[in-house]
């Protein structure tokens, strides 16, 4: 059996193996530095800083942008400001160009390269959503023994690192916390590495650098599961799949964050939904037609995913069945979107178009009673009446599956 | 033994400049002299004084009368797209012959090799046949054969062949020349396909219906001549001049869709069939390869390329929109 909980204190552990070495990429130094150098006039990062300094900068932003969220005054130039100070070190580190920008598509779903995957921290909302909840979580667990692991969090950990400062600072970190970051990525890696430390975290952090989905522990070893791998429509990243893999690792009280994803299937007209001239705030599109839901994803759910594996080793899980209105006005063109909701701990959540992460997903390959002007590979061909069973797709780039259900 | 050479580029000067050094060049004959290639090549023939007609389709007299007046015992046409006119064909019947690269009766039209190497062909051969009024149809004097290498681009082969004009001329003539019996072509059969001179759907992949080697051999036949393969971005054309099928997991992703960007694999696309390394790429701001362009044009992993001629429905989920997937992740 695998060890359960790693030990704190460690270095970066590169699983299966090293591939993070300068010396694999032989650029000319003077291109390295020149691309480097590229990435930090394009983040404006701030101007040349001593390596000496960072630790401080990134704890007083850290404290800072952490405070004005609890207090309930959050606002977008908080998180710019958190932006340019991280993403500041993040060029400091000098990791090469090559590595930093390297984005790949494994068997899980969508690695986004590190240079991408920074702007997670320009999300106000979804951050400082996690950050409440995170700040109101942690402290529960004073007297007790917590493993929270957070796996695929990419180079800054943005959902965490940030309330693990704040909250050793007003000494609210529970004594017996263990926390474990797993990013696949070495680039990633690197930088969490470097952030632990700069922050004085690496007593109670560990970071590994190993796909998400090849951890192993001890059954019931994690008490908190902090997850946000996915874009919208719950798409692409491997959000659904490091729960499933979580699932039997997760102790009997543990708790999952977010705690519930809600994807619905919603009919609409593309203009009522898109429209040409931005909504004014709160203005929400009233035609749309909510055919139910597609998928529920929590903690209860997740044991009893109905999964299939297929003949060529694919696997899908059946999700919901939904059916298309019998009186469905047809002289106009209807799409499918699949909308999100988040619920990250009790009554703190993401509504739709608060992140990114719940903008509405359009699906154009269903045609709801019309033809396709241009007809492609793939398209779903229904018509009012009809029902969809969805199905979602665990491999490449992971999504929902739309299928027609033969009338029984 | 004396030979016309009628051409319209400097692909036949090889064979120009052998027969004129063993004094069996007879004349040449030009058509379409307008490009700089066939300026030049008139220049050339200038210079070495060597007789030139120039070829005019409503004009075929000028041109019999010229092969008498010069004696020569044949035409030999090759790098020619000139129809010569049922009169002509005719009067000069038997000493009308032209240089076809293909086993004919397949591939029969004006771009033999585009079709062979966009098919992945390992072979072929040079075909002298006599030229009759239905084109590439006349009975073949002489053949032999030549090998298509894995990596060779359609001009990479002509030059090839250019250079070994001479001596296939060469042995024609020294086993028998025009004493040879020339046979008729076998009976057409329908997986004889023709060579037409490709165009805008020729030259474009389709992602849905193309493998990995389909695209890999798509961008060898349309390099450099047609600029590469084209296929689309954003509704940008695109144009692949080289790719390399390679060994990666596709996750069944579709095809067409962006697996990886990086060192040291590369820009790696899913095909229906595999996946393909995508090594170097045309645009109008210039010939990048694949993972420099995705690096500079910020292409992310999981977007996905189109067919050429663009076929996919308007993008109104923004997929490739990278504003917009940056705000939706």
């Amino acid at each position: 059996m695998d060890t359960a909980v790693p030990n704190p204190n460690t270095q970066i552990t590169f699983m299966p193996e090293d591939n993070s070495s300068e010396q694999q990429y032989s650029y000319h130094p003077s291109l390295l530095a020149s691309l480097n150098q590229q990435l930090r006039t394009s983040l404006k990062t701030p101007a040349k800083i001593s390596a000496g300094e960072w630790p401080e900068r990134i704890t007083n932003v850290f404290s800072e942008s952490v405070c004005q969220v609890i207090n309930d005054s959050p606002a977008l130039p908080v998180f710019q400001q958190c932006f340019q100070e991280l993403t500041g070190f993040y060029c400091s580190l000098d990791i090469p160009a090559p590595l930093r920008q390297r984005q790949f598509i494994n068997k899980n779903g969508l690695v986004m390269s590190p240079d991408y995957a920074i702007r997670t921290v320009l999300d106000s909302v979804r951050v400082s959503t996690f950050w409440q909840a995170l700040s109101n979580i942690l402290p529960q667990y004073a007297e007790r023994e917590c493993h929270l692991v957070y796996p695929a969090c990419g180079p800054f950990a943005p959902l965490l690192l940030p309330v693990l400062h704040f909250l050793r600072e007003q000494q609210q970190l529970p004594e017996k916390l263990e926390v474990t970051l797993i990013d696949i990525h070495p680039a990633a890696a690197q930088s969490l590495q470097a952030l632990v430390e700069a922050t004085q975290l690496d007593s109670v952090v560990q970071v590994l650098c190993q796909d998400a989905c090849d951890y192993r522990a001890e059954h019931g070893s994690v008490d908190i599961l902090l997850v946000e791998a996915m874009q919208h429509g719950l798409s692409r990243e491997g959000h659904l799949n490091i729960c499933q893999h979580f699932a039997p690792l997760l102790a009997e009280d543990a708790l999952l964050l977010p705690e519930k994803v809600s994807v619905r299937a919603v009919l609409t007209q593309a203009e009522d939904e898109f429209p040409a001239e931005p909504r004014a705030e709160g203005e929400k599109n009233t035609r749309r037609i909510d055919i139910g839901p597609v998928l529920e994803l929590s903690r209860d759910t997740l044991r009893q995913l109905d999964l299939l594996r297929l003949d060529d080793g694919s696997e899908l899980i059946r999700c919901l069945q939904v059916k298309i209105p019998e009186d469905l006005d047809t002289s106009v063109e209807h799409i499918l979107l699949l909308t999100t909701e988040i619920q990250v701990h009790q009554d703190l959540s993401l509504p739709e178009y608060a992140s990114g992460i719940t903008h509405p997903l359009p699906d154009l390959s269903v045609c709801i009673g019309f033809e396709p002007r241009n007809p492609q590979p793939g398209d779903l061909l229904i018509k009012p009446g009809d029902s969809i069973l969805f199905y979602y797709r665990k491999q490449g780039l992971p999504g929902f599956l739309p299928v027609y259900v033969e009338p029984v | 033994m004396k030979l016309i050479i009628a051409t319209q580029t400097s692909l036949a000067l090889p064979l120009i400049q052998d027969l004129y050094a063993r004094q069996q060049l007879a004349a040449v004959w030009l058509y379409d002299v307008t490009g700089e290639d066939s300026r030049q090549l008139a220049a050339q023939c200038a210079m070495l004084g060597i007789p030139v007609q120039y070829m005019h389709p409503d004009n075929p007299q000028a041109l019999i009368e010229h092969q008498r007046d010069v004696q020569a015992d044949a035409i030999v046409s090759c790098y020619l797209s000139f129809l010569f006119p049922p009169a002509m064909v005719q009067a000069l019947q038997g000493k009308l012959l032209n240089i076809h690269a293909s086993d004919l009766p397949q591939w029969r039209g004006a771009d033999p090799l585009f079709w062979q190497i966009s098919t992945g062909a390992e072979s072929s051969c040079l075909t002298l046949h006599q030229i009759a009024e239905q084109a590439d149809s006349g009975d073949i004097l002489f053949q032999q054969e030549f090998a298509i290498h894995p990596y060779d681009t359609h001009q990479g082969l002509n030059l090839y062949l250019s250079q070994q004009m001479p001596l296939f001329i060469a042995q024609w003539w020294s086993s028998g020349g025009m004493d040879l019996k020339p046979q008729p072509q076998r009976v057409v059969q329908n997986t004889d396909k023709p060579a037409t001179r490709p165009d805008i759907n020729s030259a474009g992949i389709n992602w849905q219906q193309s493998g990995c080697l389909d695209i890999f051999n798509l961008a060898r036949a349309c390099n450099p001549n047609l600029g590469g393969a084209a296929f689309s971005f954003n509704q940008e054309v695109l144009y692949l001049l080289e790719a390399t099928p390679v060994r990666h997991p596709s996750y069944g992703l579709e095809a067409g869709t962006i697996v990886h960007i990086g060192e040291p694999e590369g820009l790696l696309v899913a095909c229906h069939d595999g996946v393909l390394r995508l090594d170097v790429i045309y645009l109008s701001a210039g010939i990048f390869s694949g993972l420099r362009f995705a690096e500079r044009y910020q292409l992310q992993a999981g977007q996905s390329f189109d067919s050429y001629p663009i076929t996919k429905r308007e993008k109104q989920d923004g997929r490739n929109n990278s504003q917009y997937n940056e705000l939706c992740r």
